[in-house]
């Protein structure tokens, strides 16, 4: 089992924050690095990350207040994600490595969000945006079955910003957590690993970073980010329908592919795998 | 040159979407106008007598509310005036091109733009905003003999006012909207006057006045009386929806009245049998007139109930054989509704036109949008129609779909980046709901053959809700009944 073979670190990162990081593949092959998203944490890319290791070095991370990595009240927002994911790349990368990054959901926003800073335009020579949005998350999600318009966004709002429990693991929690964040064709297993990750996700945090997303306006980063991006987007995702990817897609300045992946939710690279793999492979061939 | 938006007809669908654009910031756009002047149907209708039959207070924008509507059912003259004021007020002459008649738009699907063609220059937008109106082109049948009949012929929206009627014969073809205002305007003067109905209209009274010296006073002091006049001509129309959409049974009270109406004037059992429709009020629009029963009354006026089938000379024969002389003959018989002339002009991302795509049936989304028609909105598009209620009720709501769609748009980045097409199966869906609703409505149900209705039988031109309703599911774009297009 790769996971066994994992390195593992501690980064340490602004405002007190320690990033379990691990480091998995070969030492000397070039390096991938995968951030995950909101409520979930680093083994959300176990999948992916698997089928990458035989020829790449893959870096995971958990996002403060997710996984292994503790919250920092108060700091949370996407500053933080920038200098969390910087942080991380200073701490396994060797000095002038490049790097590919691919980022799931709020893992994408990190990415979009750091596009600006000297560290990221010096190290990352391109990107992958898994289910993602930079602004308008809760105005466009259809989660909620609401017509469009005040009441969905609130419902939205409180949906995000909750620190009410979501509750155990059961057959209903199960069913909703599918209808938001999967398309029709996730597997048994796939619907209970995303329960089970968005239940182990600690309530404060969550609702903070909720918060973060409910506000979100990063559009104007995506002119800065000039390299080469692929795009990646489950046609059925309800929690950033793909008008999102269609917008960051118009806004890109160099859009390497958009991939439209029907009937797949939100969580493309836990029901996609292999197609998200393989468009990694692809962008990484090219570029590191 | 290219604009964001090219809005196409000023009439009230074209100034209120410009108005509109203008309060969004948006000052890229063009109208473009055929005519030399704006008012569109109340520009081109004439016709002695013409008014509309929604009271003024409530035909007209409520942002340019209008304290000095000089009777509830104000006539063509200051319907026109008043959409010259709001031309001048909102400042859009600047943005009106005249005499350019649209003669083709071509979606361009290299360049996500339309590429607009008119009789007056070529423009390329953005977006297209269709408001030429369902009531805009005048239909005429196809008569044999005629074009040889001696006499003067034409269509009453486009009134020879050229030609005395003043001692003539005169025929008039349809016993409509139209028809029913010019009759009896004309009546007095004619020395004789024969109307040809294929079918009997419902006719209710009219409850016009002047409105007094004190009324027009208040509501200029007081805007707060105009809001609620309105208000209240709005409500009473919202509650009268029920019946025409879902209780056509409860229509029948309302046939009481119009009988009564009619035995007030006439008084000629025969004329009645033939004045008495023989369909469920509200099945065709219900007309409201004081002064068509008493027209019809006068000795020198015949009622043949029957359409006219043929032209010899100067005699017309109708479909049941009986023969009449006449010096003029006035076509009141509608428009092209359901086949309206734009469609065949536009071209869409296939590359065939709105006509060959509504060829099955006119369907649209939310009212607004079509498939393979991508940012080409329609003012009173398909199933937007009303039966007893204002139309700019309904252009408003459609302004706000405009809006959020602008909106939308923006949000994709640079104007001219993306696009927006409605998917078929959200077009499908909505048009299965608008069908359903409309099964049972007293359009569909009511037994006659209207306008409402396509030469399928199919009804694609009414609103089976209340305006409330379509405002309601016009307020937002909703992105996931859309496919985005952008720049390869």
């Amino acid at each position: 089992m790769p996971e066994s073979t994992a390195t593992e670190l501690i980064v340490p990162s602004t405002g007190g924050a320690r990033l379990h990081t691990e480091i998995f593949g070969p030492e000397e092959a070039p390096t991938v690095v995968l951030a995950h998203g909101w409520t979930c944490n680093r083994t959300f890319w176990y999948p992916v990350m698997r089928q990458l290791v035989p020829d790449y070095r893959v870096v995971l991370y958990d996002q403060r207040g997710h996984g292994r990595t503790p919250a920092t009240p108060g700091a949370h927002g996407t500053e933080a994600l920038t200098d969390d994911l910087l942080a991380v790349l200073d701490a396994t990368l060797k000095p002038g490595q490049r790097v590919l990054i691919a980022g799931h959901s709020m893992g994408a926003m990190t990415i979009v969000a750091a596009a600006d800073r000297p560290a990221f335009r010096d190290r990352v020579v391109a990107a992958v945006l898994c289910s993602t949005g930079t602004d308008r998350l809760a105005g466009e999600s259809t989660a909620l079955p609401l017509r469009p318009g005040s009441l969905r966004k609130q419902g939205s709002r409180v949906f995000l910003t909750t620190k009410v429990t979501y509750g155990p693991v059961t057959p209903i929690s199960k069913a909703v957590i599918r209808y938001i964040t999967m398309g029709r064709g996730a597997t048994a297993e796939q619907r209970t690993e995303v329960a089970r990750m968005v239940a182990a996700a600690p309530r404060k945090p969550r609702a903070e970073w909720g918060g973060v997303l409910y506000e979100l306006n990063i559009s104007d980063n995506l002119a800065r980010l000039d390299i080469p991006v692929t795009i990646v987007h489950g046609t059925a995702d309800r929690l950033t329908p793909i008008v999102h990817a269609h917008r960051m897609a118009s806004r890109l300045p160099k859009l390497n592919e958009f991939a439209e992946l029907p009937g797949i939710g939100h969580m493309t690279p836990i029901e996609a795998p292999d197609k998200v793999t393989e468009i990694i492979r692809g962008l990484a061939k090219e570029n590191l | 040159m290219h604009v964001r938006v090219a809005v196409i007809g000023a009439g009230f669908g074209g100034l209120g979407a410009a108005v509109r654009l203008r309060r969004m910031g948006i000052t890229d756009f063009v109208v473009l106008e055929r005519a030399d002047s704006v008012g569109g149907a109340w520009r081109d209708n004439t016709y002695p007598g013409c008014a509309c039959d929604v009271p003024s207070h409530l035909y007209s924008f409520s942002f340019a509310p209008n304290p000095r509507w000089p009777r509830n059912f104000s006539g063509q003259p200051h319907i026109r005036e008043y959409l010259e004021w709001v031309t001048d007020t909102f400042g859009l002459r600047p943005h009106i091109r005249f005499n350019a008649e649209v003669e083709s738009a071509r979606w361009d699907n290299e360049e996500l733009r339309w590429v607009v063609e008119t009789t007056n220059g070529t423009w390329t937008a953005d977006v297209v905003v269709s408001a030429t109106g369902p009531l805009s082109d005048p239909r005429l049948p196809d008569i044999p003999g005629l074009d040889q009949f001696p006499g003067h012929v034409f269509h009453s929206a486009r009134w020879d006012h050229d030609h005395s009627l003043r001692g003539k014969r005169v025929a008039v073809v349809g016993t409509g909207a139209s028809a029913i205002q010019f009759v009896p305007a004309i009546a007095k003067e004619v020395q004789h006057l024969t109307v040809f109905q294929r079918t009997a209209p419902w006719v209710l009274p009219r409850a016009d006045r002047k409105i007094t010296g004190a009324e027009k006073w208040l509501h200029d002091k007081v805007p707060a009386t105009r809001a609620g006049r309105r208000g209240l001509l709005w409500a009473i129309r919202e509650l009268q929806v029920t019946a025409f959409a879902r209780r056509p049974d409860l229509m029948r009270a309302v046939e009481v009245i119009a009988k009564a109406n009619m035995r007030r004037a006439i008084k000629d059992p025969a004329l009645r049998r033939k004045l008495t429709p023989d369909y469920r009020i509200g099945c065709k629009r219900i007309l409201l007139s004081n002064d068509w029963y008493p027209a019809l009354a006068r000795p020198h006026v015949d009622v043949i109930d029957s359409g006219l089938r043929e032209v010899r000379g100067s005699t017309l024969v109708s479909a049941d054989g009986r023969e009449t002389e006449a010096d003029v003959i006035i076509f009141g018989t509608g428009f092209h509704v359901t086949d309206i002339p734009i469609a065949s002009r536009v071209k869409g991302m296939r590359g065939t036109t709105l006509a060959e795509e509504w060829q099955d049936g006119v369907a649209g989304l939310r009212g607004t949008t079509t498939a393979g028609f991508p940012n080409f909105l329609t003012i009173i598009g398909p199933n937007t129609g009303l039966g007893n209620s204002s139309m700019i009720l309904i252009i408003e709501a459609q302004l706000n779909y405009l809006a959020d769609y602008m909106t939308k748009l923006d949000s994709f980045g640079e104007p001219g980046r993306a696009a927006l097409a409605a998917r078929p199966e959200a077009v499908s869906a909505w048009d299965t709901r608008m069908q359903r609703r409309l099964s049972r409505s007293v359009w569909n149900t009511g037994g006659c053959d209207s306008w409402y209705l396509d030469a399928n039988g199919r009804n694609s031109t009414v609103w089976p809700g209340t305006t409330a309703e379509f405002r309601r599911v016009t307020q937002n774009v909703e992105l996931n009944e859309y496919e985005v297009l952008r720049h390869a």
